[in-house]
């Protein structure tokens, strides 16, 4: 079964509105993503990226065509039959946690379905903050008592204390300082090496992208117009908008 | 024109009860671009706070002088520091979205603003800079609204409303930080045309040390409300001194498509008034010495100051 | 202990000394508001007097040691009907601002959340109610059930949970975008578990600023009610169908009216001046 991809969109296409108002976001877009890789998108704001998560998601519905787990079809299905497969992490990670609970309460939600007991959660909980370098009291805080990065490491682990089979970062680190973005990236790295993590990460940043997926695309106007491993895009772009962006790039001189 | 359009001296200033900046001194010269970097909770923007002055931002020098192009302006009263604002100080702030009002025209905004500085508004020269900094429809975009267009544009718009006024100094506080990284660029470019083409000083705030080694001539790099290296940008980044400056540096994504190197914590928040080394938490090179060591910048080569060399030549 | 909790003042910054001092404020106006019910409450049984009890000897006498606020026009002692008809007062509008509050923030919550026809039909419905002058459509109504306490709740009730309607609805629509309510829908929750859980706790709070404020206004309405004779039928006590009664004798015996209207004027003052208080600390604590 190596052969099958864990994700597979076919042809997606996502638009707003009705008739004369219709606004296309996403015109018949396909990817695939092997079990253990981590998959770069690369794209300015307003491209369509962060819809894009949420269709695999199934926060969303479709508007034109399919999406495979595992290459069984899943598409229309609603949240709570896919969130043992995904898991999304937001870019404003504070606003991902609801403000009137402590991170412990809204981790617990996410173990609902799956843990035997309340103690069996807990132990869960305080695991996976201790893999995201995170000491477990922090946990009894509210979100808005962390630091950007502490939140966002916050929600890394909220995302996997389930286990999930895929993660849908989007911009996690791009509201964050350099420090922190680098420390996430790291844990993540760490994570992937431990379990073996796959992954969508989707970012406007290139550079950061090249030095931790195994693929990206580079994606504008809701098409993917370019795809391949860093050392292809990074090296040899072929795309004149990759070029653009490759171009934009501060790489410290 | 004085020698220095700005010069801070022994700046120590305070947010509420917390010392958040103590003892930063460094000078802008006429045509220079200073970057300030550290993380966020460092201090840095509070220095732009302090040199703004306005009472509702919080800020209290407590000891220390600002001077602009000559004149003292630690504490001038209202009026006069209105007068100043604007005129004299330009500011671009971080918030693309806030700093024009979504539903008027920015031709209006554009009058409003030079009116309330006793400037005249003349079209023609608003589109005359327009054209200078590239924007695109030069011609017509005074008739647009700031909801129409992107983050990136109005933060140039921002920027087209300072340089019509002219200042003698220009604030940037996190400019581009929430910018795409194509916007990120333009933006960057037209600071530094205008430091080329109008001779401009710009005090540039970031936590990215990237975005400051394209447009900075200077840098000063802040931790724990003290400048903890400062310097000749090229000679910081080539050979950067204070363990801290390292981090930084080692966190951003690189050529070489490495993955970039995190640092742990964050910086005290309450402006850490304890004895010894401030970073000393977070140092991966701290050592017993550090616990009493005393903050001291001191010049490791010309131009180029450090308060500390710990663990160098260990590589990173 | 009390040494510790002490507050010095000295130490605190403008604005938190402006908290603090507005907390205290609000905190006092909270114990007086609850005295208040509490007297309400229990104050029927302690009239000096019978409160519907006739006396042909003392029609219309001046306030007195005996009766002080003076008796009425069939001789009743004002003071202890006005202690009566608190409880009527009081009781009556909390009771019809608690079930407005019920069921507007639910059909508000629920619009909001779901949107598409459901929302469509129930915000034209409002559109409708609030586009009729309130107290003129509460008139219609009473007039049409015909006059009694329970019926003047009906009326006015019609119209009142609209308000509570549109703040949780467009409070909804605000939450239900927020990045945590899709966070929760990921981690499998049903619908009924978001609105309980995280939709309602982040909006209850300007819900209840906006039903202090609206305490005021509905004890009024009901006043009002019954001062045109659609309210509690007599000989029942009510502020408002006091001063209607008194109205008549308004020269000979002033105090029939000026008690009751006092204690409408008190207790709607108290409550708005409460409502206002929670409402600024409210804002306060957003900031």
């Amino acid at each position: 079964m190596m052969d099958t991809p864990i994700l597979e969109v076919k042809n997606v296409a996502k638009s707003y509105g009705k008739g004369k108002k219709e606004h296309k976001v996403l015109t018949d877009l396909s990817i695939s993503l092997r079990e253990g890789e981590v998959l770069g998108i690369i794209g300015e704001s307003g491209c369509g990226k962060s819809v894009l998560l949420n269709l695999i998601a199934c926060l969303e519905p479709l508007t034109k065509g399919q999406l495979f787990f595992k290459g069984e079809e899943y598409t229309g299905k609603k949240p709570k039959d896919v969130c043992r497969w995904f898991q999304i992490i937001f870019q404003d990670s504070e606003a991902a946690f609801d403000p009137k609970m402590t991170i412990r309460q809204s981790m617990h939600e996410n173990l609902k379905l799956l843990a035997e007991n309340q103690d069996d959660a807990d132990k869960r909980i305080e695991a996976m903050i201790q893999i995201m370098g995170l000491a477990p009291e922090l946990a009894d805080r509210y979100p808005r008592q962390l630091s950007g990065g502490q939140v966002q490491r916050m929600a890394i682990a909220r995302s996997l204390v389930t286990e999930p089979n895929l993660i849908l970062c989007d911009e996690i680190t791009s509201a964050l300082d350099v420090s922190a973005q680098a420390t996430i990236l790291q844990y993540l790295q760490q994570l992937r090496e431990m379990r073996g993590l796959t992954m969508i990460f989707v970012s406007h940043d290139m550079a950061l992208c090249s030095t931790f997926c195994d693929r990206m695309a580079i994606m504008k106007d809701g098409e993917i117009v370019e795809i391949g491993t860093p050392e292809q895009i990074m090296d040899h772009p072929q795309h004149d908008y990759t070029k653009l962006l490759l171009d934009a790039v501060l790489y410290v001189k | 024109m004085a020698e220095n359009i700005l010069e801070i001296n022994n700046l120590t200033v305070t947010y509420g009860q917390f010392k958040i900046i103590t003892e930063v001194s460094f000078k802008v010269k006429p045509g220079e671009i200073v970057c300030i970097a550290g993380e966020s909770g460092c201090g840095k923007s509070t220095l732009i706070k302090a040199v703004l002055g306005l009472k509702q931002l919080g800020a209290q020098v407590q000891e220390g002088s600002i001077i602009l192009d000559g004149r003292d302006i630690t504490r001038l009263g209202v009026e006069e520091r209105r007068q100043i604002l604007g005129t004299q100080i330009g500011y671009v702030p971080q918030n693309t979205r806030g700093s024009f009002n979504n539903i008027r025209s920015y031709e209006i905004q554009y009058k409003e603003t030079m009116n309330c500085h006793g400037l005249p508004f003349v079209k023609a020269d608003a589109v005359d800079v327009f054209k200078r900094l590239n924007f695109p429809d030069a011609e017509d975009i005074l008739s647009y609204q700031p909801w129409e267009m992107s983050g990136g544009m109005n933060q140039r718009m921002a920027i087209g409303l300072a340089v019509l006024q002219k200042p003698k100094l220009m604030l940037a506080d996190e400019a581009t930080s929430v910018l795409d990284v194509t916007s990120q660029k333009e933006v960057i470019e037209e600071l530094a045309q205008l430091r080329d083409e109008l001779g401009w000083s710009i005090l540039f705030i970031t936590h990215n040390l990237g975005v400051a080694s394209h447009i900075a001539d200077k840098l000063g790099v802040m931790y724990a409300g003290r400048m903890v290296e400062y310097g000749s940008i090229k000679k910081i980044i080539n050979n950067p001194i204070h363990p801290y400056t390292r981090a930084l540096l080692a966190a951003i994504p690189g050529k070489d498509r490495k993955m970039p190197v995190g640092l742990e914590g964050r910086p005290p928040l309450d402006g850490a008034e304890w004895e010894g080394c401030n970073f000393m938490p977070r140092c991966k090179y701290a050592c017993n010495e550090c616990k009493t060591r005393k903050y001291n910048l001191v010049e490791v080569e010309p131009d180029h100051f450090a308060s500390c060399s710990e663990g160098m030549g260990e590589g990173l | 202990m009390a040494a510790k909790n002490k507050i010095d003042k000295s130490k605190l910054t403008k604005k938190q000394l402006k908290k603090y001092k507005l907390q205290r404020k609000t905190i006092i106006l909270a114990v007086i508001v609850g005295l208040l019910m509490l007297l309400s409450l229990v104050a029927p049984y302690f009239t000096p007097c019978d409160p519907y009890a006739t006396d042909p000897l003392n029609l219309k006498a001046a306030p007195s040691a005996a009766h002080i606020f003076g008796t009425d026009y069939l001789g009743r002692d004002v003071f202890s009907r006005v202690l009566v008809g608190a409880r009527t007062s009081v009781f009556a509008t909390l009771l019809l601002v608690i079930i407005s509050f019920i069921i507007g923030s639910t059909i508000g919550i629920i619009c909001g959340y779901y949107g598409g026809i459901v929302d469509n039909v129930l915000m034209r419905i409002t559109d409708i109610l609030l586009s009729l002058p309130q107290l003129v459509l509460a008139i219609a109504i009473a007039g049409i059930l015909g006059g009694s306490l329970v019926n003047a709740l009906i009326a006015i009730g019609i119209t009142s949970w609209t308000s509570y309607a549109r703040l949780a609805r467009s409070h909804t629509m605000r939450i239900k975008q927020l990045p945590y309510i899709d966070s929760v829908r990921m981690t499998g929750c049903g619908d009924v578990h978001i609105l309980l859980k995280h939709v309602f706790p982040n909006l209850i709070g300007s819900m209840l600023v906006n039903a202090t404020l609206e305490i005021g206004t509905t004890m009024l309405s009901i006043a009002g009610l019954s001062f045109l004779g659609l309210g509690v039928a007599p000989p029942a006590a009510e502020w408002g169908s006091m001063v209607s009664e008194g109205r008549a004798y308004l020269q000979l015996a002033p105090w029939t009216v000026f008690a009751p209207a006092a204690s409408i004027l008190v207790a709607v003052m108290l409550f708005n001046y409460f409502g206002e208080c929670v409402c600024d600390l409210a804002n306060m604590n957003e900031v």
